[in-house]
């Protein structure tokens, strides 16, 4: 299972419209994909496909169910995980309430082909602890200059303070590839010079207004309005995905994590 | 009334006191009391309102003195760990109406076991007393003081800027280093390592986690080598350079 997070430097630049629309154009090419919605205390992806989950992560955490329990068939071969808004405790999970969610998704490892994590925005660390976790990141921003100052701020943090190698920026609400292209040029020249890291191209999605009108009617836009440039942009997103992501596969709770909680175990264990 | 409701769940909640302190500090509080000579009051009597006013006054008092008694660190004379979560809660609220952003810095005394082993506690003391006096000298007017523990202070500083809140701990930082502290007959020198977590106003993070990111990062200074600060983070874009900013506009 290749597992890539989805995060962005700012909020509203259209993270959880990818996941999920990128997640059913995975489907509909017959892969398995899930997708956990790991903006735990803000969740949104049941909004976005109308559905209203039964039961969710709040419940995993407090022991009752394990996350195979909360899965959601949210489109055909997508399965969702879902999260909940509005519960404080959520919002600020623990590292250990973090490694148990990873732990039990990689043990969903072998019936997926792809696990999209749908994290929130900002240098938190729910969302740092997933970016970390996952193989891949890919970051998105739009052409707004917020946009792109905080999507570099997010790219400085994970490189230099989570040890994160692979990083693909996503130009979300382009008007065409050679806006998309100056916004990537522009980050990745600041990254090399700064930072000395170059993030990678994953592409652009068109600024399109059925999108929204998608999201009122709460049915994805690659599903109501299959045609339109926005859903044009995730299929071709879809089929680069393999070659835009590398194809290596490792568990969540591995590499950085791995050490990070086995330390937390033996400091434990020493007081 | 609802400063002593307040207070006594404090009490319960942390358990921080000793029911004989609490005893001790109430009975210093009713020296008030007795200001009032109440045996003058003839229990029968229905009091008047100037007698009404004056208990109030006096109680009002012993309610001031009271609550000072119990949010004071009596060694240094700032405000302990009691009053730290209040003061920190109420200023992140305060900021988050203003939208502000708020630092908090928590500052810990380098080997100070240390200290108190080789030379004993009552040399402790008075390096804690010194450090707290070159603290004093060094946070602005806005920010409080607070003593969480053992060899352990925090810094509220409302409304500062990512950058401005490490500079103001830098400069407290080497003030301690480079000072030299009169013990007995002898002098020391001694250092801080400090943690710092800066709540932009656009985040969303209440006292406990931002506790828990200087914490962090104090953590790290320690491990690092000490005698040094360490910044959380950077919250978002607020840790860029000029230089990034620029090329990225």
């Amino acid at each position: 299972m290749k597992s890539v997070a989805i995060t962005s430097g700012k909020g509203g630049v259209g993270k959880t419209n990818v996941a999920v629309n990128l997640g059913i154009s995975l489907a509909d090419l017959g892969k398995r994909v899930l997708l956990f919605d790991a903006d735990l205390g803000l969740a949104n992806v049941d909004i976005l496909f109308g559905f209203v989950a039964q039961h969710n992560v709040a419940d995993v955490l407090d022991g009752k169910l394990h996350l195979r329990d909360i899965m959601v068939e949210a489109s055909n071969g997508m399965q969702v995980l879902p999260a909940t808004s509005g519960f404080l405790q959520l919002e600020h999970p623990s590292q250990s309430e973090l490694a148990k969610l990873a732990g039990q998704m990689d043990e969903l490892s072998q019936d997926f082909d792809v696990l999209l994590l749908d994290t929130g925005a900002g240098l938190r660390d729910t969302v740092l602890f997933f970016c970390s976790a996952a193989e891949e990141v890919l970051v998105i921003t739009t052409p707004e200059p917020t946009a792109i100052t905080d999507a570099y701020a997010m790219i400085k943090v994970l490189t230099a303070d989570y040890q994160v190698e692979a990083i693909k920026l996503l130009i979300n609400e382009a008007v065409n590839d050679k806006e998309a292209r100056q916004v990537f040029d522009k980050l990745a020249n600041v990254s090399k010079a700064h930072i000395d890291f170059k993030p990678d191209y994953a592409g652009w999605i068109a600024k399109d207004a059925l999108l929204e009108t998608a999201v009122r009617r709460r049915k994805p836009v690659v599903q109501s309005y299959p045609s339109a440039p926005a859903s044009q942009s995730f299929q071709r997103l879809a089929k680069d995905f393999d070659a835009i992501f590398t194809s290596q596969s490792r568990h969540l709770i591995s590499g950085f994590w791995e050490e990070v909680l086995q330390r937390r175990k033996v400091s434990s264990n020493l007081s | 009334m609802k400063i002593f409701e307040q207070l006594l769940e404090d009490y319960v909640v942390d358990k921080d006191i000793t029911p004989q302190a609490l005893h001790d500090k109430i009975g210093a509080g009713l020296v008030y009391w007795a200001d009032l000579d109440l045996q003058s009051l003839e229990i029968d009597v229905e009091p008047t309102n100037n007698d009404r006013i004056n208990m109030t006054a006096a109680m009002q008092n012993l309610l001031t003195v009271l609550s000072q008694l119990i949010l004071e660190d009596s060694l240094t004379g700032l405000f302990n760990r009691r009053y730290f979560k209040r003061a920190l809660k109420s200023e992140m609220e305060r900021n988050v109406r203003e939208h502000r952003p708020v630092g908090l810095a928590v500052i810990d005394i380098d080997h100070f076991k240390r200290i108190n082993d080789t030379w004993g506690h009552n040399v402790g003391d008075e390096v804690l007393k010194a450090v707290t006096m070159i603290m004093n000298r060094n946070v602005r007017q806005s920010d409080t003081l607070i003593r969480i523990g053992g060899e352990e202070f925090a810094v509220v500083m409302p409304n500062i800027r990512y950058q401005a809140a490490g500079d103001a701990m830098e400069r407290l930082r080497a003030d301690i280093a480079n000072s030299i502290i009169p013990v007995d007959s002898d002098e020391l020198r001694t250092s801080v390592s400090i943690g710092i977590a800066v709540r932009e106003p656009n985040q969303i993070i209440h006292a406990d986690e931002l506790y828990k990111q200087a914490d962090q990062a104090l953590y790290q200074a320690k491990e690092t080598g000490r005698n040094k600060v360490v910044l959380y983070g950077p919250p978002a874009s607020t840790g860029l350079s000029s230089s990034e900013r620029e090329a990225l506009l």
